[in-house]
């Protein structure tokens, strides 16, 4: 039942809104990739980021497509959790490690990954001041280290953080951009990883030019 | 289904239309596959530019008049968005660009219930008092001018401009007998258009003096009167098919047409210039694929429509 809802969500308002109510210029399209297992890495400004993305891949990869997501945020009341969890398909990840409990927060990650999904997940930790890349978190490293062979896809998106910001229900339409850069992989240590994906993320920034935004 | 805008002359143009333009794509398929090497860009470039104006146009007209009034509509949402997504804004801005959003619906309602006053007036004279009451009521107030005149402007192209071509094409049938509102609009489209590929092509062939010479856009002397004399002469031809119009009026209406188009042209690609924004010809990926193509058009509507109003 819930399946059947996602995939009317996605064609019916998911696309309608994304391709026709915003409109997208996606660079590179070719580089995204075709099957799992695999890994978008984008910047987070909007909720509209994962639509856009999981808009980005074909519907019969749907069923593949994850988004990583903060468990505090979209598991707090039983509609919400019901809508990440069986209509975008969240994979809810515990952003404070609770003490005591041995858990380790990525087991989910991983199951998936070995079952061949294709993650989106965003470094940021959360959605960031509008159009404004923030430092990345570790946490991706990790991943990485544990799945050396999955391909990391760095996706930098602009233009959503005006559409919909972080804090704002009013929705302004804008053509957006998504420019997707080279797979990069797992380098050996943490921090050679992630200078490389902050470095690729910043040059996927400079493709393309921007109108300002005060 | 039976078209309520369609008189016979009108879909006789059209069909000749869409003809040609097969016969133009499937030449051009041969040109290329004999000859690999030739720079088809242009022609190309012109050929998808016709594919796109032509098919919602003969949408328009072949569906009902509500459906035709929606079609325009949802044009100039488009088009709004792309220009909205080339000026530059502030942040504080985004419930000012909702609210020009809101205009497109209004705007195309006075056409729908046929009430001219109001679609005249209401994006020259009450949007533009109303708006800038938005940005103080968010009280944002340096950048003031700059921010509604930057708005207004794409109101005044987007919205105004584009509704005079709706409000053409559902015109009742007594003021044209030959075509109908629609022949207006495809004699209006059609000169437009032709004008456009006559200056590219003229400009390049025999042009040397510039009429703009600050602007990134080619247009001549020499373009000018040899691209303005020949929509002249097409409009002679076309308007004994499409329209009412007297020998004098077509000579008129051509020169209000070819010089509209010019102007409406310059004007444009001043305002991407000075937005930093490159006029982009090619496949590649841009923000104003269709405010490109209807730059002159969103100018020369207005134009005509008043000009058919006064005689």
């Amino acid at each position: 039942m819930s399946t059947v809802l996602r995939y009317l969500f996605f064609i019916f308002i998911v696309k309608p809104l994304v391709l026709i109510g915003l409109g997208l210029n996606v660079y590179n399209r070719q580089r995204l990739p075709s099957k799992g297992p695999a890994i978008i890495v984008a910047n987070h400004n909007s909720h509209l980021d994962t639509l856009v993305l999981i808009t980005l891949f074909p519907l019969k990869l749907l069923k593949n497509i994850r988004p990583v997501g903060a468990a505090d945020y979209f598991l707090r009341n039983r509609f919400l959790s019901w809508f990440a969890l069986k209509i975008i398909g969240i994979i809810p990840i515990y952003r404070e490690v609770c003490p005591g409990t041995k858990r380790n927060p990525l087991t989910h990650i991983s199951a998936a990954l070995e079952r061949g999904d294709i993650l989106i997940f965003y470094p940021e930790g959360t959605r960031g001041q509008p159009e404004k890349l923030q430092s990345f978190k570790t946490g991706i490293a990790h991943i990485a280290k544990r799945h050396p062979q999955v391909p990391i896809i760095p996706v930098f998106i602009h233009g959503l953080g005006k559409v919909l910001p972080k804090g704002e229900a009013l929705l302004v339409p804008f053509i957006c951009d998504v420019v997707v850069g080279e797979h990069i992989r797992w380098e050996g240590s943490k921090e050679a990883f992630m200078n490389k994906l902050s470095s690729t993320m910043k040059e996927l920034a400079f493709k393309i030019s921007f109108p300002a935004w005060e | 289904m039976k078209p309520e805008l369609a008189s016979p002359n009108v879909l006789w143009t059209l069909g000749s239309i869409l003809s040609l333009l097969a016969l133009a794509t499937v030449s051009k398929r041969i040109v290329q596959r004999i000859n690999p090497k030739i720079d088809l860009s242009l022609p190309a470039h012109y050929i998808n530019t016709w594919w796109i104006i032509v098919i919602p146009l003969a949408l328009a007209i072949a569906a009902s008049k509500r459906l035709s009034i929606i079609l325009f509509a949802f044009v100039s949402f488009m088009t709004l968005k792309e220009f909205f997504s080339i000026i530059p804004i502030r942040r504080t801005d985004r419930r000012v660009l909702f609210w020009a959003y809101l205009t497109i619906p209004v705007q195309y309602y006075w056409i729908s219930k046929d009430w001219f006053e109001m679609f005249v007036i209401f994006i020259p004279v009450i949007v533009f008092l109303i708006l800038p009451i938005r940005v103080i009521l968010i009280g944002d107030i340096s950048g003031l001018v700059k921010t509604t005149g930057v708005i207004q402007w794409g109101l005044m192209t987007t919205v105004f401009g584009i509704s005079h071509l709706a409000y053409l094409l559902v015109l009742p049938p007594k003021y044209n007998p030959n075509g109908g509102g629609a022949g207006f609009v495809l004699y209006l489209i059609l000169l437009n258009q032709l004008n456009d590929i006559a200056h590219t092509i003229f400009g390049k062939v025999l042009g040397h003096l510039s009429v703009f010479p600050n602007l990134r856009s080619q247009k001549t002397y020499e373009g000018l009167v040899f691209a303005t004399s020949l929509t002249v002469f097409l409009s002679l031809l076309l308007s004994q098919v499409l329209t009412p119009l007297t020998r004098i009026e077509s000579v008129l209406a051509g020169l209000v047409i070819g010089l509209g188009g010019v102007i409406g042209d310059a004007i444009m690609s001043g305002l991407k210039q000075d937005l930093g924004i490159k006029q982009n010809n090619s496949n590649e990926q841009t923000y104003t694929r269709i405010l490109d193509n209807m730059d002159s058009l969103m100018y020369t509507a207005p134009l005509f429509f008043y000009f058919l109003k006064i005689t």
